[in-house]
């Protein structure tokens, strides 16, 4: 997931409109670790998710 | 035993109450038949669960969605409400439930599928082929991910050419 996140910071982290739906807890955490990532958390899809999404932040300048 | 104080026991009995909400719709309500039903006309079952066999890359344990959550998570109020310039990838879509899904939208979308087990996207791109090649829906193409964790790239396959190479290209 870590090698995942940096390829898709690589292609798509300069504040596209990529939008990344994540549903496992440990895919979360990733990306929350990251700071060149908006993570947003959806609640309410039953007891064992924890679905988040994902969007990349801006590069500054 | 000492009597659990009277807020515990109201959080407790909202937890039993939510685990046999969950039970009654994964298990015995609805939602099992509409998985069937919804599979069967997309080719056949696209459910289960089972390990993987690239647990040293990371993969998890391979796990279907029920097609109830699906307009839950694509909804506007989460921002994800599908636009036609949207391209949909499916990272590790499994046997393609999810896909199955986007199709049954009737979207015009381009839609990708990214596999890491062999068989199992061999065994969704057969099924999505036939349906394809049988209602002339969107073009879909069907990616296998070759050691996502070991190469920073992805090999695509194409059913209509050969792998391209170009890793994440849309």
């Amino acid at each position: 997931m870590e090698q995942l996140s940096a390829r898709l910071t690589e292609l798509y982290g300069d504040g596209s409109s990529l939008r990344l739906v994540l549903y496992r807890p440990r895919h979360v955490e990733v990306f929350r670790d990251d700071s060149r990532w908006d993570v947003r958390l959806i609640s309410g899809l039953g007891l064992f998710y924890d679905t988040a999404v994902v969007t990349p932040r801006p590069r500054p300048g | 035993m000492r009597r659990l104080p009277r807020r515990l026991r109201r959080q407790l009995s909202v937890v039993r109450f939510r685990v046999r909400v969950w039970v009654f719709r994964h298990k015995l309500g609805i939602a099992p038949l509409r998985n069937v039903l919804t599979d069967r006309k997309y080719g056949g079952w696209s459910g289960g669960s089972r390990t993987s066999t690239h647990a040293d890359l990371g993969a998890n344990l391979f796990g279907s969605v029920h097609y109830y959550e699906l307009p839950r998570i694509f909804s506007a109020r989460n921002g994800l409400e599908i636009t036609p310039s949207d391209v949909l990838v499916d990272i590790g879509c499994g046997k393609g439930r999810v896909i199955n899904w986007w199709l049954g939208l009737g979207l015009g979308n381009r839609i990708i599928g990214l596999e890491i087990e062999e068989l199992l996207a061999i065994e969704a791109r057969k099924r999505l082929q036939r349906y394809r090649m049988s209602t002339s829906l969107p073009e879909m193409r069907s990616i296998r991910c070759r050691s996502m964790a070991r190469s920073s790239g992805c090999s695509i396959r194409s059913p209509s050419g050969p792998p391209d190479g170009r890793g994440w290209s849309s």
